[in-house]
Order: structure tokens, then sequence, then C-alpha cells
């Protein structure tokens, strides 16, 4: 079974660690040195990387053919973690004003899904698309208060950088996971290609955060206590 | 045949679907970017132009400073030096052969008139602005040298032949944060050489002062409200003239000071 799991791990999907497990590190061994908003991030990577561990695990201890219920947890977890780096990044307006009412609706309508829609082992493809939209629109947002906000806070490009890989990430794969539960019914072999691309979007924005976190880590370091 | 046809028609939405969205938000990304930079550039221009209104406020400060400390070393040199002259001559006229005492006190008198107004015409001097244009800044710093020299002051001055005239600002900027330097020097830090020099390369001047005095913490003194008020003026005056300043002194190990003039 273990020979099993390595195996799964040397497959190419699994290029994410590349960049998920230094990402993870080095963002653990900063920690207490890190901004907050760079310490959400760190979660999101560690939180990603258990769910793709877990994910490979799942299929040979729990469940060989289906471990879509880490798919469920997934979705609940970035909505969670999304929303309050936003709001550390978008600063006030609404999302500062009604926050815990847009993370208690979103959550509910989520997990509604789960419980009524669709149940835990097939595509969450409701939750995730309105997960993905709702994280879109955010990127949306702090990509243009960017524009507004006083140059002398601009400062700090690799959070712009990690924004643009979010764009890209969620908006490549906002139809891949749309049309996802339909597809695994119909056209299981030729939608495996547009997880491929899946993939090559999740390897840029972990690329992305890494650099942003290396960059982070390193201003932090020249810069006298 | 059927089911292909469903997933042609599924894959051609998926394709599309993502080509679209990612043109959207790469569309949206070069535009937020574009009005960044145009906001960017906006402000960039606004900030010139204040920073080009207030040099033209502080040239004109200087330039009423400048006149008005004319105008004062003048009324000093005329008003108060005739007074003295007068003065001198009332002193001269009292019958000095009448009495011994009297003589003293003539005697003593005659002497304090006398260096009241080479005082006078000291601070006259001092006070009122150089003829650049008519000297130089060369010609005026030596000068300059030659009459703060003491028997326990050693002012050297050099410079590079030929020399190139810089603008009037800046001729008078160095000459008075020479005079600003060598008042530390003698005030402060009981120096008894002090050495001034003046080189030039194509791209720039570089004016040099040095002492042989006692040295200070610079950081110190610089943040230090009351005492540091003279180095920030010359760092003000660098700056409005476009110069860059370099300073270097430790305790007990002498000053000098480099200020860098592009062309």
């Amino acid at each position: 079974m273990w020979q099993k799991i390595l195996e799964d791990f040397s497959t190419y999907p699994t290029f994410v660690f590349i960049f998920l497990i230094p990402a993870c590190m080095l963002g653990i061994y900063h920690w207490k040195r890190l901004p907050q908003i760079y310490q959400w991030f760190v979660a999101f990577l560690w939180f990603d990387l258990s769910i793709e561990t877990g994910s490979r695990v799942w299929r040979y201890i729990i469940d060989k053919h289906n471990n879509l219920p880490l798919l469920h947890l997934y979705t609940l977890g970035e909505l969670v973690i999304w929303l309050f780096i936003y709001r550390l990044l978008i600063g006030a307006g609404y999302l500062q004003k009604y926050f815990w009412w847009i993370l208690g609706v979103l959550s509910v309508l989520v997990v509604s899904n789960t419980i009524w829609l669709q149940p835990l082992h097939t595509y969450n493809s409701y939750a995730k698309t309105l997960v993905q939209l709702v994280i879109i629109l955010l990127g949306l947002q702090y990509e243009f208060s960017f524009v507004d906000s006083d140059p002398a806070q601009r400062t700090d490009k690799s959070l712009l950088w990690v924004n643009r890989g979010v764009l890209l990430y969620y908006a490549g794969t906002l139809f891949i996971f749309m049309f996802s539960q339909y597809a695994v019914a119909t056209w299981q072999q030729g939608y495996q290609q547009l997880w491929h691309f899946n993939l090559i979007l999740n390897i840029m924005l972990h690329l992305n955060i890494l650099i942003a976190l290396w960059k982070t880590t390193r201003k932090y370091q020249a810069s006298p206590t | 045949m059927e089911n292909n046809q469903e997933i042609s028609g599924i894959a051609y939405l998926v394709a599309t679907g993502i080509v679209l969205i990612l043109l959207l938000i790469g569309v949206v990304i070069i535009y937020a970017s574009y009005a960044r930079q145009r906001i960017l550039r906006q402000q960039l221009a606004l900030k010139e132009k204040e920073t080009k209104h207030q040099e033209e406020l502080i040239n004109n400060t200087i330039l009423v400073l400048e006149d008005e400390r004319s105008r004062f070393a003048k009324d000093l040199h005329d008003d108060i030096g005739s007074l003295f002259s007068a003065l001198r001559l009332q002193v001269n006229q009292i019958d000095i052969q009448s009495d011994a005492k009297v003589k003293e006190a003539v005697f003593a008198s005659s002497d304090l008139i006398d260096s009241g107004m080479r005082r006078m015409r000291q601070i006259a001097h001092n006070v009122a602005p150089p003829d650049l244009q008519m000297f130089g800044l060369p010609d005026i710093l030596e000068t300059y040298c030659d009459k703060q020299s003491t028997p326990k002051l050693e002012l050297s001055f050099s410079y590079q032949h030929p020399y190139r005239k810089m603008g009037d600002i800046e001729e008078l900027a160095i000459y008075r944060i020479t005079q600003e330097l060598c008042n530390n020097s003698t005030r402060h830090a009981q120096a008894s050489k002090i050495r001034i020099e003046l080189h030039q390369t194509p791209a720039n001047t570089i004016y040099t002062y040095s002492d042989n005095g006692k040295g200070f913490d610079f950081a110190a003194v610089y943040k230090n409200p009351k005492s540091g008020l003279g180095l920030r003026n010359i760092v003000a005056r660098v700056h409005h003239i476009h110069g860059t300043v370099n300073w270097n002194t430790h305790p007990n190990a002498g000053f000098s000071v480099q200020i860098n003039l592009p062309v």
C-alpha cells in the first residue's frame, strides 16, 4: 500500500509539491516575523498541503475510487481562508462591515450544497463555482483598490502578484469545476486533460505565493530589528 | 454518436469559457496596471510641480535674505561707521596735554573706537553677500581663509585650475556653508588647522572641508534639536542646490565633509 502511495506521489500531478513544500517550510520557519497577511498565506499553504497529501493517502486507506469528500472540505476551507485574506487586503468597506455575515451565509450555502444537493462522494460543482466566483470578485476588487491606494502604501508588490496568481487560477479553473459533475459522467477521459491545465495554474499560484513569501522573509532579514 | 456530440459540446463550452474568462481577467489586469501607471505619472508630475514651487520659494527666500543682509551691512558700515569716525574725531580734539588721567582716558577711548570700527567692518563683511560675479568662488574663499587665519588657526584653500564657474546660488551656498563650518571648527571643535578643497570633474564639483578638531558623534549631534541646527541647515542648503553630502567625523578623530554638486 505504501509503495502505491509513493508511486502516486511520483506522478506528475504531484509537481505542485515542488513549490508547496518549500513554501510551507519557509512560512513556518519565519512564522513569527511574518506580517499577518503572510501568516494567512502560510495557513492556506498548509491547508492545501494537508488536503493534497490527504487526497493521496485517502485513496489507499479509506476509499480506493473516491476521495471527493476532501474536495468538499477543501472548498469550505479555501472559502474561509481567502475571505480572511481579502478582508486584510481590501481593508475598510463592505467586506469589513459585513464580514461575519458573508462568511456565515457562504459557509452555510457550501455545507447545504453538500447535505442536500451534491453529496460527499460527488463533485460539489455548485459550491465550488460559487466560492471561485466570490474569490475572483474579491481579487478584482483588490486589483482596483490597488490602483486608487496611496503610492506610499503600494510598497508590497508581491501581494499584487499573488492576487494575479489567484485571479488566473480561479478564473482559469472556474469552468473546469463548473462542469466537473456533468463531465465525470460523460467525458471522464477527455476531462483529465483539463485537470492538467488546472495543475499548471495551481503551480503558478503556488509559485507566486512562494516568491512573495521568499521576498518578504528576505526583506525582514535585511532590515534591522 | 449522440454521446460524442454531447462530449464535444461540453469540451467546446468549457474551452471557450476558459479562454474567455482568462482573456477577461487579462484585460482587467492590463487595464488596472495601465490605470495605476497613469495615476502614478499624474502624481509624479504633481509632486514635481510642488517641488519646483518649493524650490522657487526657497530661492526667493534666499534672495530676500541676502538682500536684507546686504542692506544691513551697508547700514552698519555707513551709519554706525560714520558715527564711529565722528566720535574718534571728537575724542582726538580733546586736549590731552591738560591732565595725565585725561590723556590716559583719551588713548583708551581711541583704542576702543578703533577696535569697535574693526569689529563692525568685520561683521558687515561677514553679513554682506560676497560679490561672486566679480571675483568668483575660489577668490572669495581664498580671501575668506586669509582673513580668518590667525596664529592659532591655519586655514588653507586649494582648487583645481581652471575653475568652471557654478551658478550664483550654488556658489553662495558653498560660501555660507564654509562660514558655518569654520564657525563650528573654531567655536566647538578647537581646531588649529582647516583645509578646504574644490575639485571639479566633467560631471561634478566636489567641495571638501576638513579640520583637525576634536570631532563629535555625528548622529547624536544631528538629531539634537539645538546643537544640530547648523548641520541641518547645511544639509538643507546642499539639498536645495541638488547636491549630496557625506559626513565623516567621530569623537577625537577630526571632522571632514564632502559635498558633491552635479553640473
